[in-house]
C-alpha cells in the first residue's frame, strides 16, 4: 500500500470518526435556549414545511402558498398567536429539516407510516386517503386493476406511499418501476409515454386530472397498504405542546363543520 | 450515547446502506464508461474533421461543439429525454438516452481536447510523413492521431472523472444511479448527513481509482521521453 | 545508358505576399550526381527543396522528375514524393514508433509492401546506417546523430530516385556531426543521387560534384568544388566563403 493510498484511507477514516462524533455531540450536548411553543411564540412565526402537492399545498404565481393544509396551518398559527410562514422543502429532506429546526411543522399530505413515526410526533389524523393509478385519458378503459400493468412501466415518486405500493406490487416482476423527482415530472413522463401509469395520492391525482381532463384520468384507486392510510401533521417529538395545539384546531374544525367546508372548498370531500 | 458507540453505529449503518448504494454505483460506472467512450469516438471524429477543415461540414461541427459547451448538461439531458420520443416516435430505455446525451456532451469537450492535441503536433511531423508520400488521411490515422491521443491522455482522464460526476444528473430522467439511491435511503432513514457523506465518499473512491488507472495507462502508452 | 537527368528545375518562382523567395531558379541533377547548395539563411534553399516535392507549391516554373512533370496540376503529388527521399534538419522521426517502425511505415503504408518484406528491408537499411542494434528503440532513446541516421534509413527504404538533405547536421552536437557525414559519404560513394543543403565545407569539398551558391532567391554561383572554393568567380562567393571559413 503506497503512501498516497495510506493518506487517503487515513483521511476517510478520520472523516467518518469526526462525522459520527459531531452527530453524537449534537445529540448529547445541544442546548436550545427555548423549546416548543415558547420558542415559536418568541420567534413570532410558525414555519410550515411544504412540498408542492395540490390541492393540499401549491404555490401561486407570486410565490405565496395556498391549499387545504395551508388553510388549516393558518388557523393553527392564529391559535398560537403567531404568523404563518410557508417554506418550500425538498420532500426527501423534509424530516431532517424538521429535526434541524429549519421548519416547525410538516404539512402537505404527509401520510402516517411506521418509519416516520419513529422520528416525528404526529398530530391526530385528519384525512383518510387511498392511492390512484393515473393513466392517459384515451387509455382509461384498458386498465381496471393493478394486474393490468404486468410487463408495463409504472411511475412513482420515491419516498412516497405510492412508491412503496409500486414496490409491494411490482418489485421483481416484469413490470418496470420508474422513479421521478416530483409529481409534475411523473405526469410529464406519463404524457410522453415514458411510463404507462403514475401512482400517487387520490386527492392530488383527482386535482391534476381535473386540470387536464383531456390528458389524464384516474383509472382506479387502490388502498395504500393493508390498513387505512391517514394524513396527519408532524412536529418534533419534544414539541408536544405544538402537537396539542394542532390537535385542538383539528377537533374544533371537525366539530364546527368547518372541516367539511374546507374539504368541499378544495374538492377533497371523501 | 458514547462516541465509540456512535462511530460503531454509523459504521453498521453504512454497512446496511451498501447493497442499495452498490446497485447505484454499478449504474454510475456503466453509464460513465459508456458515455465517455461514446464521447471519445464522437470527439475524435469531430476533432479530425474540424482540423481537416472540410468546407461544408465545418459550420455544423462548430455549432455542435459551441452549443453543447454553452448549455447546461441538465438541459441537454431533459431536451433529449423528452424530445426524442416526440420527434422520432422512439421509446428508448432511459439509460440509453442518458448515455447518448452525456456521450454527446463529453464528445464536444473531448473534441476540443483532442483538437488541441492534434494541433500541437509539429509541422515537421506532417512534412516528414508527406515526404514519404502518405496521403492526408493516412497521415492523420498513423502519424498525427496516435501521437495526439497519447499527449492528451491526462486531460482525457480528467474529463472522465467529470463525466462520472455528471452521471448523477441522470436521476432526473428516472435512472436510479448512485446519488438517487442515496436519496431513497434518506427517505426511509432520515439521515442525509451520513448517507450523502457515504455517497460522496463512493464518488471520490471512483475518481481516485480512475486517476490511478490513468497513471497506469499513461505510463504504458506514453511516448518515451516526449517533451511537451 | 549515359547519365540520365533525374531532376530538372526550370525558372522556379515562389513569393509570400510581398516577399519573393525564389526568383527564377534553374538547375539539373543527373543520376548519381551529388549537388551541394550553400548560402545564407533566408536565401531560399529550404523553400527550393520543398518546392521540388511540392510540400510548398511554386508559383511559376517547371520541375521534372525523370519524365514526369512534377508541377503539372493533374500530377498525383504522393506518387512524386515516393520517388524523392527527404532528410530533415530536425530529424522529424515519428516519436510514437520505434526506429524500425519509422523506417518501415513508408514501405508498408505507402508502397503496400507486406510486413515481413518491409521489416527485412528496414533492418537492411538500419544496418547500412549502422543502427541495426537500435531497431526497437524509440526516438527519445536515441542520440541526435542516431536519430538522423534513422531518418536517412527511412528515406532510403522507399528506394527513391534521389534523396534531398535539408541541413542534416545543423541541429547536431558537433561531436555527433561526424557519424552522419560519414554515413552520407558512404552513400555518395555507392552512387546515390543527392541534393544537399549544408554549411559543412569540408564535406562539400569531399563529396560534391557541383556546388551551387544561393543568395536572395537566386543561384549566384555554380561549379565544381575546385572552382568554387579555390577560385571563386563572384565577389559574393568570395565574401560568403570568407565568412564561413572564419
Amino acid at each position: 500500500m503506497n503512501t498516497t493510498t495510506k493518506i487517503v484511507l487515513a483521511v476517510l477514516i478520520t472523516a467518518i470518526m469526526v462525522g459520527s462524533t459531531v452527530t453524537a455531540y449534537y445529540e448529547i450536548y445541544r442546548k436550545p435556549a427555548l423549546t416548543g411553543i415558547a420558542r415559536i411564540k418568541a420567534k413570532g412565526t410558525l414555519v410550515v414545511g411544504l412540498d408542492v402537492y395540490p390541492p393540499w399545498a401549491s404555490q401561486t404565481q407570486n410565490g405565496s402558498w395556498e391549499g387545504f393544509d395551508i388553510d388549516v396551518m393558518k388557523k393553527v398559527a392564529e391559535k398560537i398567536g403567531v404568523q404563518f410562514e410557508g417554506k418550500a422543502v425538498v420532500w426527501e429532506t423534509i424530516i431532517p429539516a424538521l429535526m434541524a429546526k429549519d421548519i416547525d411543522v410538516i404539512a402537505s399530505a404527509l401520510s402516517i407510516t411506521p418509519d416516520r413515526s419513529e422520528q416525528v410526533l404526529y398530530s391526530i389524523a385528519y384525512y383518510e386517503v387511498t392511492l390512484s393509478f393515473v393513466v392517459k385519458t384515451d387509455k382509461v378503459a384498458q386498465y381496471k386493476s393493478a394486474d393490468d400493468f404486468v410487463g408495463k412501466k409504472v411511475g412513482a415518486q420515491a419516498g412516497t406511499t405510492g412508491w412503496d405500493l409500486a414496490q409491494t406490487l411490482y418489485q421483481n416482476t416484469s413490470t418496470e418501476i420508474r422513479d421521478f423527482l416530483s409529481i409534475p415530472d411523473l405526469l410529464l413522463a406519463l404524457d410522453t409515454g415514458v411510463v404507462d401509469t403514475g401512482i400517487f395520492d387520490t386527492p392530488t391525482a383527482r386535482d391534476y386530472c381535473k386540470q387536464e381532463p383531456a390528458k389524464f384520468a384516474v383509472a382506479f384507486t387502490h388502498p395504500t397498504h393493508g390498513y387505512p392510510d391517514y394524513y396527519a401533521y408532524a412536529v418534533r417529538p419534544e414539541d408536544g405542546e405544538l402537537a396539542e395545539a394542532i390537535n385542538t384546531v383539528i377537533v374544533e374544525l371537525m366539530a364546527s363543520g368547518e372541516m367539511a367546508q374546507l374539504m368541499a372548498k378544495w374538492e377533497v370531500s371523501p | 450515547m458514547g462516541i465509540i458507540e456512535s462511530i460503531l453505529d454509523t459504521l453498521s449503518f453504512f454497512y446496511e446502506c451498501l447493497p442499495t448504494l452498490l446497485d447505484g454505483l454499478q449504474i454510475t460506472i456503466i453509464s460513465s464508461v459508456a458515455s465517455f467512450f461514446l464521447g471519445l469516438l464522437v470527439g475524435s471524429i469531430v476533432a479530425v474533421l474540424r482540423v481537416e477543415r472540410i468546407k461544408f461540414l465545418n459550420p455544423f461541427l462548430t455549432a455542435y461543439v459551441e452549443i453543447v459547451r454553452g448549455t447546461p448538461l441538465l438541459v441537454q439531458l431533459l431536451f433529449l429525454f423528452y424530445g426524442i420520443p416526440i420527434v422520432f416516435g422512439l421509446q428508448m430505455p432511459p439509460l440509453a438516452v442518458g448515455i447518448f446525451s452525456i456521450g454527446l456532451c463529453t464528445g464536444a469537450y473531448q473534441s476540443e481536447i483532442i483538437r488541441t492535441g492534434i494541433q500541437s503536433i509539429s509541422k515537421g511531423q506532417i512534412e516528414a510523413s508527406q515526404a514519404l508520400g502518405m496521403t492526408r488521411w493516412k497521415i492523420m490515422q498513423f502519424i498525427i492521431l496516435p501521437q495526439a491521443l497519447r499527449i492528451v491522455v491526462p486531460t482525457l482522464i480528467n474529463e472522465f472523472i467529470t463525466v462520472t460526476k455528471d452521471t448523477s444528473m441522470l436521476m432526473v430522467v428516472s435512472i436510479p444511479e448512485l446519488t438517487r439511491r442515496g436519496s431513497w435511503i434518506v427517505y426511509r432513514t432520515f439521515k442525509p448527513f451520513e448517507v450523502f457523506g457515504l455517497v460522496g465518499a463512493m464518488y471520490f473512491a471512483l475518481a481516485y481509482a480512475s486517476s490511478r488507472l490513468s497513471k497506469y495507462i499513461e505510463k504504458k502508452y506514453q511516448i518515451k521521453g516526449l517533451i511537451r | 545508358m549515359e547519365n540520365e537527368t533525374i531532376l530538372k528545375v526550370s525558372d522556379l518562382h515562389k513569393r509570400y505576399d510581398a516577399l519573393e523567395v525564389l526568383k527564377g531558379v534553374s538547375f539539373e541533377l543527373k543520376k548519381g550526381e551529388k549537388v551541394v547548395i550553400m548560402g545564407r539563411s533566408g536565401a531560399g534553399k529550404s523553400t527550393l527543396l520543398r518546392c521540388i516535392n511540392r510540400l510548398i507549391e511554386p508559383d511559376a516554373g517547371e520541375i521534372h522528375l525523370g519524365d514526369t512533370r512534377v508541377t503539372a496540376a493533374e500530377t498525383d503529388v504522393t506518387k512524386i514524393r515516393r520517388r524523392i527521399g527527404m532528410v530533415f534538419q530536425h530529424f522529424e522521426l515519428f516519436s510514437h514508433l520505434t526506429a524500425l517502425d519509422n523506417v518501415t511505415i513508408g514501405p508498408i503504408k505507402v508502397l503496400n509492401l507486406p510486413k515481413e518484406k518491409a521489416v527485412e528491408l528496414g533492418l537492411k537499411y538500419l544496418d547500412k546506417v549502422g543502427l541495426k542494434s537500435k531497431a526497437h528503440s524509440f526516438p527519445a532513446e536515441l542520440s541526435g546523430g542516431e536519430k538522423q541516421r534513422v531518418g536517412i534509413a527511412r528515406a532510403l527504404a522507399m528506394n527513391p530516385d534521389l534523396v534531398m538533405f535539408d541541413e542534416p547536421t545543423s541541429a547536431l552536437d558537433p561531436l555527433l556531426v561526424g557519424e552522419v557525414l560519414d554515413t552520407m559519404k558512404e552513400l555518395a560513394r555507392e552512387g546515390l543521387t543527392m541534393l544537399i543543403v549544408t554549411h559543412e565545407i569540408d564535406f562539400a569539398k569531399d563529396v560534391a560534384d557541383r556546388i551551387m551558391i544561393m543568395n536572395d532567391g537566386e543561384i549566384v554561383d555554380e561549379g565544381p568544388p575546385s572552382l568554387i572554393f579555390f577560385d571563386p568567380k563572384h565577389e559574393f562567393t568570395r565574401k560568403f566563403l570568407q565568412r564561413i571559413l572564419s
